[in-house]
C-alpha cells in the first residue's frame, strides 16, 4: 500500500502535521456553516478534511472533545479516524466518540437498554448463531408456494433456510417488520387471487390484440382499455391490492398512448415501423412464447412479467413473513440483536422521549461516507443532530450499496429536505490518480443518467510519470477463460518485472490489484498468478482450495468429530507425513482410526517416531478439545504442531482469513469450544458471507507484499499504484434486479412506489458507480480488460426500439433494451487520446526474463524446468541414486546471484554487525541471505511467560509516541502503552511495560527536554551504509545533548569498549547542528532504573569507525562456511545446524 | 482364482480405482453423509417388495393399490427419521413425494406398478454369472414373467443421466481413456449382471427372452402451490437398457474385465489421471485425503 510509510508499522498512528490542507479543504475546514454537506470526490481526502475539521473545532473553537460524534462504516475507517485524532490532539483524541453507524447503536442500546426494553446484556448475533436460528424456526415458515427443502440439488443455496434469511436481510435493512408485510400483504387468499392477475392480463391481450394490422389492432385498444379498467376497479386500495392497482394504471396508460400513436399513423401523422401492430400484444404479454417475429428479443419489455415476479415475491414472502416473526422471537428468546436490528432498535429509541436526552450527548456530528447510509441510518442520524450541528461527507458518484439497502438520495435529497439551511462545499481537488485516469473516470461518469450533482475531478501536485497511465486489454475472441486470465498474468509479470519501456517503474506485486466485479472474474486468474508464482491474497475469501488451510481444517474437523477418518488421512499424510503402509495399518481393522493410532504398539509401524509424534499431539489436542475455546485450541494446536513451518508462503497469507472467523467466532465473554457446529458453519461461510463480505461495513486488510485481490466493493477506500479490471463486457457486467426489489420498494416507499422505477435502470447506474470506483483506485496505472461483443442483428432492431421509446408513456418505467450496458463501447468513447493499446504488448509477453533463468550442468533452464529439475535431483536423492556428477553441479540462479555473483548490497546495522562478531555463518543466514529459522520443536507449554523482546518493544514505542505527543505524565505513557498493547495484542506483555515505564520515571530523563525519538538515520561509511535508529535524544538541565539509548532487559553493557553508542554519535553528525558527544544507555529493566552515560571523544569516535569499516570490509566477503561456535549459539535461529553444540535448543524466548 | 464382484463395487472402480481403495480396501469412515436418500430409497424398494410379494396374479388393482399406500405408510414410519432432516416441514414434503410417486405407481387406472405386482416372478432376487472366468453378483429388485420371457427392473429414483441409446456411444470412450462416465458404466454393469445373471436362475427357460430395465419412480414430479398448502405429483417411467447391452456387449465385458481384474490384482493407481482429476475427485469423499489428488497440488 502506498499510503504507508515504510518506517512505521500499519497500526502505528502518524501525525499528518507536516501535510497542509489544500484551498478548497482549508474553506471547509474552517467555516462554521452548520449544517453542511462535502460531495467529495474519490481521492479528494475527505476523511483527512474531516478529521482536520474536527481538530479545529477543538483547538480553535474550544469544543470539548467529548461533545463530538463523528460516524463512519467500517471498523478500520473508525480506528483510523481515532488514530489520526490521537496522533494530533494527544489525549484529547481520545475523548472524541468515533463510531460506525452501528457501534453507535450498540453504545446506545447497552447505555439505555431499560428505556429500549431490552436485556442490557444483549449480545450481537453472529452469522453463524442467525444461521442456526434460522434453520430452528424452519417450521414456522407456512410452505405454500416455498419449497420446504432445506437443501436442494445444489446444496443449501438454493433451500428454504437460505431463502429465508436472505428475506430476513432484505426487509430488516430496511426496517421492514413482519407486521408491515403482513399489513401490506393482507390474507393469503387474496394474494392468490392476484397472482393470477397477470394471466388474465396476458388473456386479455391475446383475446383481443391479434390483429394484421395497425387497424385491426386499434380497433381492439378500447375494449382492452375497457377490460384492463375493470381488473383494475375490482383491486382494493391497501398493500398489495394498491400495488397492483398502480400497475395496471400504468398500463391503461400505455394502452392511451399506443391508441394516440396508431391512430397518428392511420391519419398519415407518423410513421411507424413493420409489425408495429404486434407491439401492443407483446408490450401486455400476449404472445405465450417471447417476443414474435419481427419484435426483437432484446427489446426486453413484455411488462405483465414485472407483475408476474411482483406477486410471485409477495407469495414467496406470504410464506416467509410467519419465518420472519420466528427468528425475531427466538432472538428476543436468546437475547441476541443481530446487527441490522441494533439500527432498527436504536432508531425507536431515539423516537421515544428518551431520544432527545440522548442527542443532546453531542454537540456536532459528522458522518463520513453519507452516500452508503440506507434509510434507518438516516433517520437515526438525523435524530442525533441537535441544533443543526452537522457535518456530512460523501459522494453520490461512489454509491454502491444500494443494492443491500442504501438509500442514495440520503445525501442529496433526503439531506436537502431534512435541514433547509444546508450548505454545500465541493472537494474536486484529487491527491491520487494521475490525471488521465481523472479524465476517464470524469468522462465516464458523465454516461450515468439522473446523476445529481456534477463533479470534474482534478490531479494537485502530479508527479513526474514516464509511462503508460491507462492501457486497454482486448479480450481474446476465442472466450477462453484461461487465455484472458493469462493476458492479466502476462501484464502482472511485466509490471514486476519493470524492463519494459511503457512503465515508469518496477512495480511490486503489493503495489498491483486486481479488481473485480465478480468472484468469477477472479478465480481463472488467481490459477495463473498460482502458476507463475505471483503471490496474491484474496481479500476476505477463506481459501478453501488452499492445501494447506485445508490440512489446518482438516485438524480442525477430526478434532471435532473424531469419526471423520478421511480428515485423520488428511493430517496423517500432509503434517506427520505418514507413509502409505503406515497408514494402512492405521486404517487397517473396524477400530475406528484415532484408536488405532493411540493403541498400536509402535513396532507395527514402519517410520514409528512419525506416528509417535502423531500420537502425542493428538492424545493432547483431544484432552484440550472440551475444555479449551476454539481460539485457544487453535493457538496449542499451531504451536504444538508448528504446523505453519510446514506451509508456504501463500498457505500462511490464506490461512490469517481462517484464523480471523476463528477469532471471530461466539460473541459472548468466554468463546465455546471447537463443536462439530463450528466445523458446519465452516462449510456454509461461502454461502452464508457471500453477501454480508461486501457490506459496506467490512474493510478488508491489504496485502503489502502480495497482488491484492478483491471485488471493486471491498475496495472502497483504498487505492493502489496499478489497478487492473478484468472482463468489462455487456455481459459481464449485466445489470439485473434482485429478488424482492419490488416488493421492499412498496412497502418502504408506499405501496404505489412498487412499479414507480425499473430496477434493472437502478442497477445499471449502480453499475457504472462500481466501474467509477474501480478505476479511481488506481494512482499511477488502470489496466482495463474488456471488449464488446457485435451485436448481428442490432441495425434492424433500431426502428422498433425507437419507436416503443417514444410511445411508452412517462408512467412506464421501463424503456427498450433494458439490461443492456454497453459499457465497454462507452468506456473506448471516454477513453484519453494517451491510452496504450497493451493486447500484443505487454499484454501479450513477457518482456525480460521474468523470473530469470537457472543455469545447471551448462545448460540454462526455464525456472519451470529447473524446478523440475530440483524435485527429480531430490527424488533421486531420496532414492540413493543420485550420481556423483549431478551432485557437483550446482544450481545456478541469475536472477539471484547474477552472472558473476556479485555481492548483494547490504545495509548494516549495530546489531547485524554484532551478529557477525559473535558468527559470521549466523549473520550470513540472517542478514544476508534471509534463511527461514529452524524448525522449532515447540514447548508443550506456552504459558511459560511473555517475551522480553515483546515488553521491550512495547516499552520502546510508548516511548516514542509520548515523545511525538509531548506526553510527558506517567499516566499518559500508561494511556499509550494500554493502546498499544491492545492494538497488537500484546496485553500479556503490559504489566512488565509498565513497571518499565515505572522505572523510567524514577530517572531524570522525564524531567529533561525531549529533543528527538525513534530518530532513523543512515551512515555512509567507508562506502557502506549502516543504518539504525537512535532510540532518544535528551537536553540535559546544563544544555546538553545526550543521546540515550532504552534498554529493558537484564544484560548490562559495558561503556568501557561500548561501540553501539559511538555509532550513534556518528550518525548525530549528520542529524544536528549542535555537537553532541555525551551517550548512554537507560535501563529500564529489572537492574534498572539507572543511566549510564558518559562522553566519546573524537578518537574513540575515529577508532569505532575503523573498527566498524573493516567489519563491514570483511562482510563483503561474507560466507556460509565459516562459524564460531558458543554462547550465542543457544539464541541463534539455526543452531540446529551441525555447528552448533549438540545440547543447545533454539530458545522461542531469545531476547534481540 | 475369480472372486464374485457386485456393480457398484466395479463401478466405483470406474470411478476411480483410489477410490475403491479407500472406501472398500482400507474402508476410511467418511464423515457422515446426509442418509435422507439413502433412507428414502429403502422405504420405496422395500414397499415395492412387500407389495409385489403380496400380490397376486388376478388381484384387484384397487386392491394392490390399497396394499402399497399401506405398506408406504408402515415402511415411511419404519425407516424414515427426524433426525435425517432438518426441519419437521422438510420431511413431510419428503413424504408427500415419495407417497405419490408410489401411488402413481400403483394407480389402479394404469400404474405400471400394477402389472409389475401382478407378475412378479421373484423380488430382491440374488443372482450371480461368470464370464470369462469373472464372477459378477448383484440383487435384481424384481423379476417380472412377461409374455416371452422376464423382465429385470432395478428401481431408482430417477433415470437422469442414466445409460441411454443416445449416450450408449460413451461406454467405448471410457474403455479407451477419452471420457469418464462411471454412471452410465455402473448401468452397464448392472445391465450385464442381471441379465446374465437371471439366465442361471431356476425359473429361467431356454428360449426365453431376457430385458432389463431401470424404473425412475420420481422421474417427473410436479411442484403446486395452493392457499391451503402445496400439492405435490409424482410420475415414474423406465429406461430399458437390454438392446444397448446386446450392441455393446464387447465394450461392457472390456469395462468389466478391466475393473475386475485391477481389483483382484489390488492396482489402485488412478489412471487416466488428468480426467479423473477433472471429473470424479471434485464429489469425492476421500478428496481431503488424497495422496494421489494432493501430490500434483503440493508440487505446484
Amino acid at each position: 500500500m502506498s499510503d504507508d510509510p515504510d518506517e512505521y508499522p500499519s497500526w502505528f498512528p502518524v501525525p499528518e502535521a507536516d501535510i497542509s490542507p489544500e484551498p478548497q479543504q482549508e474553506t471547509i475546514i474552517d467555516s462554521d456553516a452548520y449544517p453542511m454537506r462535502v460531495l467529495a470526490g474519490a481521492g479528494t481526502g475527505k476523511t483527512f478534511t474531516m478529521v482536520r475539521k474536527i481538530e479545529h473545532l477543538i483547538d480553535e473553537e474550544d469544543i470539548s472533545p467529548d461533545r463530538i460524534l463523528a460516524l463512519t462504516f467500517t471498523n478500520n475507517a473508525a480506528n483510523s479516524m481515532r488514530e489520526k485524532l490521537n496522533a494530533k490532539l494527544g489525549t484529547a483524541g481520545y475523548d472524541i466518540d468515533a463510531y460506525t453507524y452501528h457501534s453507535i447503536c450498540n453504545e446506545i442500546l447497552t447505555d439505555y437498554a431499560y428505556e429500549a426494553g431490552i436485556d442490557p446484556d444483549f449480545e450481537v448475533a453472529t452469522d453463524a448463531e442467525k444461521y442456526a436460528i434460522v434453520i430452528d424456526v424452519l417450521d414456522e415458515i407456512e410452505y405454500r408456494s416455498v419449497k420446504p427443502n432445506v437443501y436442494g440439488g445444489d446444496g443449501y443455496a438454493s433451500g428454504a433456510a437460505s431463502k429465508l434469511l436472505n428475506f430476513i436481510g432484505s426487509m430488516k435493512r430496511s426496517g421492514i417488520t413482519p407486521d408491515d408485510i403482513d399489513a401490506f400483504l393482507g390474507p393469503t387468499d387474496r394474494v392468490y387471487e392476484l397472482a393470477d392477475l397477470p394471466d388474465r392480463i396476458e388473456n386479455i391481450a391475446g383475446d383481443h390484440l391479434g390483429g394484421r394490422s395497425i387497424g385491426s389492432v386499434l380497433d381492439s385498444l378500447p375494449a382492452v382499455r375497457s377490460e384492463l379498467v375493470a381488473e383494475r376497479d375490482a383491486l382494493g386500495t391497501q398493500g398489495i391490492e394498491e400495488s397492483a392497482r398502480d400497475f395496471l394504471t400504468r398500463l391503461i396508460d400505455l394502452v392511451d398512448a399506443l391508441e394516440a400513436a396508431f391512430e397518428a399513423h392511420e391519419a398519415g401523422a407518423r410513421g411507424l415501423p413493420d409489425n408495429a401492430h404486434k407491439l401492443p400484444k407483446y408490450l401486455l404479454g400476449g404472445y405465450a412464447s417471447g417476443a414474435p417475429t419481427g419484435i426483437p428479443g432484446e427489446l426486453n419489455l413484455e411488462l405483465t412479467d414485472h407483475l408476474d415476479s411482483f406477486v410471485s415475491d409477495c407469495l414467496t414472502a406470504r410464506d416467509l413473513t410467519a419465518g420472519y416473526a420466528a427468528y425475531e422471537r427466538e432472538l428476543d428468546e436468546r437475547n441476541r440483536i443481530d446487527f441490522d436490528g441494533l439500527v432498527v432498535e436504536t432508531a425507536a429509541l431515539m423516537d421515544s422521549p428518551v431520544g432527545e436526552e440522548i442527542a443532546e450527548r453531542w454537540d456536532y456530528v459528522f458522518c463520513d461516507e453519507f452516500q452508503d447510509t440506507d434509510r434507518l441510518q438516516f433517520d437515526l442520524v438525523t435524530s442525533l443532530v441537535t441544533d443543526d450541528n452537522l457535518f456530512v461527507v460523501g459522494d453520490d458518484d461512489q454509491a454502491i450499496y444500494e443494492w443491500r439497502g442504501a438509500h442514495v438520495a440520503n445525501i442529496t435529497d433526503e439531506l436537502d429536505q431534512a435541514f433547509t439551511a444546508l450548505s454545500d462545499e465541493p472537494l474536486e481537488e484529487n491527491f491520487r490518480s494521475r490525471q488521465p485516469i481523472l479524465n476517464l473516470a470524469n468522462e465516464a461518469i458523465t454516461k450515468l443518467d439522473h446523476r445529481e450533482r456534477h463533479k470534474t475531478l482534478t490531479r494537485i501536485d502530479e508527479p513526474a510519470y514516464d509511462g503508460d497511465t491507462i492501457a486497454t486489454v482486448e479480450l481474446p475472441d476465442d472466450e477462453e477463460e484461461e487465455n484472458s486470465a493469462a493476458q492479466l498474468r502476462t501484464v502482472v509479470q511485466n509490471l514486476v518485472s519493470g524492463a519494459a519501456e511503457n512503465l515508469d517503474e518496477t512495480y511490486d506485486p503489493g503495489d498491483i490489484a486486481l479488481l473485480v466485479r465478480k468472484n468469477d472474474h477472479a478465480t481463472p486468474v488467481i490459477e495463473e498468478f498460482e502458476d507463475a508464482g505471483i503471490p496474491y491474497q484474496v481479500a476476505g475469501d477463506l481459501a478453501t482450495e488452499s492445501v494447506g488451510v485445508g490440512t489446518v481444517t482438516a485438524y480442525l474437523k477430526a478434532l471435532a468429530r473424531p469419526a471423520d477418518e478421511v480428515s485423520w488421512n488428511r493430517v496423517l499424510l500432509m503434517r506427520y507425513r505418514v507413509c502409505d503402509a503406515d497408514l494402512r495399518t492405521l486404517n487397517d481393522g473396524d477400530d475406528p482410526l484415532v484408536n488405532t493410532l493411540r493403541d498400536t504398539p509402535l513396532d507395527k509401524f514402519e517410520e514409528p517416531e512419525r506416528i509417535a509424534e502423531a500420537r502425542d499431539h493428538v492424545t493432547e489436542l483431544l484432552d484440550l478439545r472440551d475444555s479449551a475455546s476454539l481460539s485457544h485450541l487453535y493457538r496449542e494446536l499451531t504451536a504444538l504442531t508448528n504446523i505453519e513451518w510446514y506451509l508456504s508462503e501463500q498457505e500462511r497469507r490464506d490461512l490469517a482469513q481462517l484464523e480471523d472467523v476463528i477469532e471471530q467466532y461466539g460473541d459472548s465473554a468466554v468463546q465455546p469450544p471447537l463443536t462439530p457446529e463450528f466445523i458446519d458453519s465452516l462449510e456454509h461461510y461461502d454461502s452464508l458471507f457471500d453477501e454480508s463480505g461486501t457490506a459496506p461495513t467490512s474493510q478488508p486488510d491489504v496485502a503489502d507484499d502480495a497482488v491484492n485481490v478483491m471485488t471493486i466493493h471491498k475496495s472502497k477506500g483504498l487505492d493502489f499504484p496499478v489497478v487492473l479490471i478484468p472482463q468489462i463486457t455487456a455481459d459481464e457486467w449485466a445489470p439485473s434486479s434482485r429478488t424482492y426489489d419490488a416488493l421492499e420498494t412498496g412497502l418502504s416507499d408506499g405501496a404505489d412506489a412498487a412499479f414507480a422505477e425499473d430496477f434493472v435502470e437502478r442497477d445499471a447506474r449502480e453499475t457504472r458507480r462500481v466501474f467509477h470506483v474501480g478505476i479511481t483506485r488506481a494512482e499511477d496505472v488502470l489496466v482495463l480488460q474488456g471488449g464488446s461483443e457485435d451485436r448481428d442483428d442490432a441495425e434492424d432492431d433500431r426502428p422498433v426500439s425507437e419507436a416503443v421509446g417514444e410511445i411508452l408513456p412517462s408512467r412506464i418505467p421501463w424503456q427498450p433494451e433494458r439490461g443492456h450496458l454497453p459499457l465497454w463501447t462507452d468506456i473506448e468513447e471516454c477513453l484519453p487520446d494517451t491510452t496504450a493499446d497493451w493486447t500484443s504488448t505487454l499484454a501479450g509477453e513477457t518482456i525480460g526474463n521474468v523470473g530469470g533463468t537457472v543455469t545447471h550442468d551448462g545448460e540454462e533452464l526455464a525456472v519451470e524446468t529447473a524446478r523440475d529439475r530440483v524435485v527429480d535431483l531430490a527424488t533421486a536423492s531420496l532414492n540413493g541414486d543420485l550420481s556423483a556428477r549431478a551432485e557437483e553441479k550446482t544450481l545456478h540462479v541469475a536472477s539471484l546471484t547474477g552472472p558473476s555473483t556479485p555481492p548483494p548490497s547490504l545495509s548494516h546495522s549495530y546489531t547485524s554487525l554484532a551478529a557477525y562478531e559473535e558468527c559470521s555463518r549466523s549473520h550470513y543466514l540472517d542478514y544476508v541471505v534471509n534463511a527461514f529459522s529452524d524448525y522449532q520443536e515447540s514447548a508443550t507449554t506456552t504459558g511459560s511467560g511473555v517475551s522480553q523482546r515483546e515488553i521491550g518493544l512495547l516499552f520502546h514505542d510508548t516511548a516514542e509516541q509520548a515523545a511525538k505527543q509531548d506526553a510527558d505524565r506517567r499516566a499518559e505513557w500508561y494511556d499509550i502503552c494500554e493502546r498499544l498493547a491492545g492494538q497488537r495484542r500484546a496485553e500479556d506483555a503490559l504489566p512488565a511495560a509498565q513497571e518499565c515505564i515505572d522505572r523510567y520515571f524514577e530517572l531524570d530523563l522525564p524531567e529533561y527536554e525531549i529533543v528527538d525519538a525513534e530518530r532513523e538515520f543512515e551512515l555512509d561509511i567507508g562506502g557502506h551504509e549502516l543504518v539504525g535508529y537512535i532510540d532518544a535524544v535528551y537536553r540535559r538541565p546544563d544544555g546538553e545533548l545526550v543521546v540515550i539509548d532504552y534498554k529493558a532487559t537484564e544484560r548490562h553493557r559495558d561503556l568501557a569498549d561500548d561501540t553501539q553508542l559511538p555509532i550513534y554519535l556518528l550518525a548525530c553528525r549528520d542529524l544536528y547542528d549542535e555537537p553532541i558527544a555525551q551517550a548512554g544507555y537507560a535501563y529500564v529493566g529489572e537492574i534498572g532504573p539507572k543511566v549510564e552515560s558518559r562522553a566519546f571523544d573524537e578518537d574513540e569516535l575515529e577508532a569505532v569507525e575503523g573498527d566498524v569499516t573493516e567489519s563491514m570490509n570483511s562482510i563483503a566477503e561474507f560466507s556460509f562456511s565459516r562459524y564460531t561456535a558458543g554462547e550465542h549459539c543457544q539464541w541463534c535461529q539455526h543452531n540446529q545446524l551441525p555447528c552448533a553444540p549438540d545440547s543447545l535448543t533454539v530458545d522461542p524466548e531469545f531476547e534481540e | 482364482m475369480s472372486r464374485a464382484l457386485s456393480p457398484s463395487r466395479l463401478a466405483t472402480y470406474a470411478t476411480c480405482p483410489r477410490l475403491y481403495d479407500y472406501r472398500y480396501v482400507q474402508d476410511v469412515n467418511a464423515p457422515d453423509r446426509t442418509e435422507l436418500y439413502l433412507n428414502q430409497g429403502t422405504i420405496y424398494h422395500e414397499t415395492i417388495e412387500d407389495v409385489c410379494d403380496a400380490t397376486d396374479r388376478d388381484d384387484d388393482p384397487e386392491v394392490i393399490s390399497d396394499r402399497a399406500m399401506r405398506v408406504f405408510d408402515a415402511k415411511w414410519d419404519e425407516h424414515s427419521t427426524p433426525e435425517d432432516y432438518e426441519s419437521t416441514a422438510h420431511r413431510e414434503y419428503q413424504r408427500v413425494e415419495n407417497r405419490a410417486a408410489i401411488e402413481s405407481f400403483f394407480d389402479p387406472d394404469g400404474g405400471d406398478g400394477i402389472e409389475h405386482a401382478r407378475r412378479s416372478l421373484v423380488t430382491e432376487c440374488w443372482v450371480e454369472c461368470e464370464v470369462d472366468g469373472r464372477e459378477l453378483h448383484g440383487k435384481a429388485d424384481n423379476v417380472i414373467r412377461t409374455d416371452d420371457g422376464l423382465h429385470v427392473f432395478d428401481y431408482k429414483r430417477n433415470t437422469r443421466g442414466a445409460l441411454s441409446s443416445g449416450t450408449a456411444e460413451r461406454l467405448g470412450e471410457h474403455l479407451d481413456g477419452e471420457a469418464h462416465e462411471p454412471k452410465r458404466v455402473r448401468n452397464a454393469f448392472q445391465t450385464a449382471t442381471y441379465v446374465e445373471g437371471v439366465k442361471n436362475e431356476p425359473f429361467y427357460e431356454d428360449g426365453m427372452e431376457v430385458r432389463f430395465s431401470f424404473y425412475g419412480l420420481l422421474n417427473s414430479t410436479s411442484f403446486e402451490s395452493t392457499p391451503d398448502g402445496y400439492e405435490v405429483s409424482a410420475r415414474g417411467y423406465p429406461r430399458e437398457t437390454t438392446e444397448i447391452y446386446d450392441e455393446h456387449r464387447d465394450t461392457i465385458w472390456a469395462l468389466i474385465r478391466d475393473a475386475h481384474d485391477g481389483i483382484t490384482n489390488d492396482a489402485f493407481e488412478p489412471e487416466p489421471f488428468e480426467l479423473i482429476t477433472e471429473e470424479a475427485c471434485p464429489d469425492c469423499d476421500y478428496r481431503e485425503m488424497c495422496a494421489d489428488r494432493l501430490a500434483p497440488e503440493v508440487r505446484r
